[in-house]
């Protein structure tokens, strides 16, 4: 059985069309998904709509079960008990998603003890148990330090301890890489990689070699709707709708000489007529 | 006669109360209309680089030179040589334009500048070049009078290229130009990027972690790493044939498909 079960899934904010338009999907309880697609296609909405956290008011419609049970709709206080201990999130910008007066250690502590007052009194072990288990050399260190004081890197697993902390069964995941240069984005990618193997997680990026580094199953969101979706390598290899053709072509950088232009993807599929 | 030359440049910042040196003992020399890459992982001083280059950051030791003039130590007001033949584009299009000005306000604040606007190597500010200045950059004029969070994200950098070239400069310092735009935007960017320069005879200081961008764009790459660089060369060999084991490692982490 799935753990997570997206159907027709529709999301609106005012009059505008829907951001999210009619999507269903299933994620088993050790399964990765990606969801590729660029910015405004509905793909971090998807996630906020999974955690309850879109604002009040965005239209939801649809179904989003969650081990049987139905999220949309849920009550806030019902939800808040979901949020951060059987689902966790790992945004792209650590150093929004980190509260910069606080120390990183007491942030991750908050994290456990929100959830589960009565590990109270050993919540510093686990705390630097965490910040260990995601390869940071100096957990005594960096728990003490304030968000500005870490780099790019350090702050990211961070936020990915604080995901991690409460064993949540699904972890989402909005553009973990984005922000980082390519040899963290590396060491990032083996480590969700390593501590995502026991869950189920949703893995959202705008660049598909990025997803294929960790999910073996991935979407195609444009304009709200899911337009491909199956493996990734097979995707890649042969993608059938116009839309994904251009996005891997124009990703394709190195494999055009230079004194040609690069294709993009308004070559191969235009928004307002469909395919070219 | 170089475009832009570094002697032994260094530079530090305080940080924490403690000296940081996040350049030593550099030296580039970019030729006019030569293009170059400078890479390297964050932290590794490759933006401190470029922000010495133009005169944004004063080295701590060392020589900066452009156009065969040393620019260490020039108060901004005679530094209009500089800025009337050098821009720069910047990563992040949503903090390098001001919000609260319009397209048409900002591509064209270069000319009204006080160091630039009686300049005769400088183009007079009027509504037309504004309207060829988006017109070079693939932008319809409309958007002249909108502010920067009504364009996409494609659109903005367009803006902001528009604006580093619309004093019709000698060198163009790109700093990660299209690592903030999502890979189906990144490919027209780059398009306009290559016929820019070309058309123009650009020298183009590109900074980048991203080694396919700086292969398609550049001729010479130069690698830093803890603010010194570690190795250069022409692009081809440096990247089919690295010495250097960052060079290796960067190589080796960057996805492809």
């Amino acid at each position: 059985m799935s753990l997570l079960e997206v159907e027709d899934l529709t999301i609106r904010f005012g009059n505008r069309p829907p951001a999210v338009d009619g999507i269903s999907f299933s994620v088993g309880p050790r399964e990765r998904l990606g969801i590729i697609g660029q910015s405004g296609s509905g793909k971090s909405v998807t996630l906020l709509a999974i955690l309850g956290l879109l604002p009040e008011h965005a239209k939801v419609t649809g179904s989003i079960r969650f081990s049987g049970r139905e999220l949309i709709g849920m009550g806030e206080r019902e939800l808040r008990g979901l949020r951060g201990d059987e689902i966790s999130m790992v945004f792209q910008e650590p150093m929004t998603a980190l509260d910069p007066t606080m120390r990183v250690g007491r942030q991750l502590g908050e994290v456990v003890a929100l959830h589960h007052g009565d590990r109270r009194g050993s919540i510093r072990g686990q705390v630097l148990d965490w910040l260990g288990k995601v390869d940071i050399a100096e957990p005594q260190r960096i728990a003490d330090s304030f968000p500005h004081e870490l780099s790019g890197g350090q702050r990211q697993r961070a936020l990915i301890a604080m995901a991690l902390a409460n064993e949540p069964k699904l972890v989402l995941c909005d553009e973990p890489t984005t922000a980082l240069d390519v040899l963290v984005q590396r060491q990032i990618l083996r480590l969700l990689d390593e501590q995502l193997k026991e869950r189920a997680s949703i893995f959202v990026s705008h660049d598909l070699a990025v997803v294929r580094e960790v999910c073996p199953r991935v979407a195609v969101m444009l304009a709200g709707r899911i337009v491909e979706s199956g493996e990734v390598e097979q995707i890649i290899a042969r993608p059938t709708h116009p839309y994904t053709q251009g996005l891997i072509a124009s990703a394709r950088i190195d494999r055009v000489p230079r004194d040609q232009p690069l294709p993009s993807v308004a070559d191969y599929y235009d928004p307002a007529g469909g395919p070219r | 006669m170089s475009q832009a030359e570094l002697i032994g440049a260094g530079a530090s910042y305080r940080r924490r109360g403690r000296e940081f040196v996040a350049l030593s003992g550099v030296d580039v020399r970019i030729e006019a209309g030569e293009k170059v890459g400078i890479v390297g992982g964050s932290g590794s001083g490759k933006t401190t680089l470029a922000r010495l280059m133009l005169g944004l950051l004063p080295p701590s030791s060392g020589d900066v030179t452009f156009a065969g003039r040393s620019i260490v130590g020039l108060p901004e007001r005679r530094r209009g040589w500089l800025r009337a033949s050098a821009s720069m584009v910047f990563q992040d299009p949503n903090s390098s334009l001001d919000p609260r000005m319009k397209v048409g306000d900002i591509i064209g604040e270069p000319l009204r500048s006080p160091v630039l606007r009686d300049r005769p190597d400088v183009p007079k500010l009027s509504p037309e070049v504004l309207v060829q200045a988006m017109q070079g950059v693939g932008l319809d004029a409309d958007l002249l009078t909108r502010y920067p969070h009504q364009l996409s994200g494609g659109q903005r950098q367009r803006a902001a290229i528009a604006r580093a070239l619309i004093n019709d400069p000698a060198l163009l310092v790109a700093d990660e130009p299209v690592s903030a735009l999502d890979v189906s935007v990144r490919a027209q960017v780059l398009n306009l990027l290559t016929a820019e320069v070309r058309d123009r005879g650009l020298a183009l200081v590109l900074i980048s972690h991203d080694l396919s961008v700086v292969s398609r764009l550049c001729d010479r790459v130069i690698v830093v790493e803890r603010g010194s660089i570690v190795e250069q060369g022409p692009v081809g060999t440096v990247l089919t044939s690295p010495t250097h084991p960052y060079t290796k490692a960067l190589i080796e982490a960057t996805l492809t498909l």
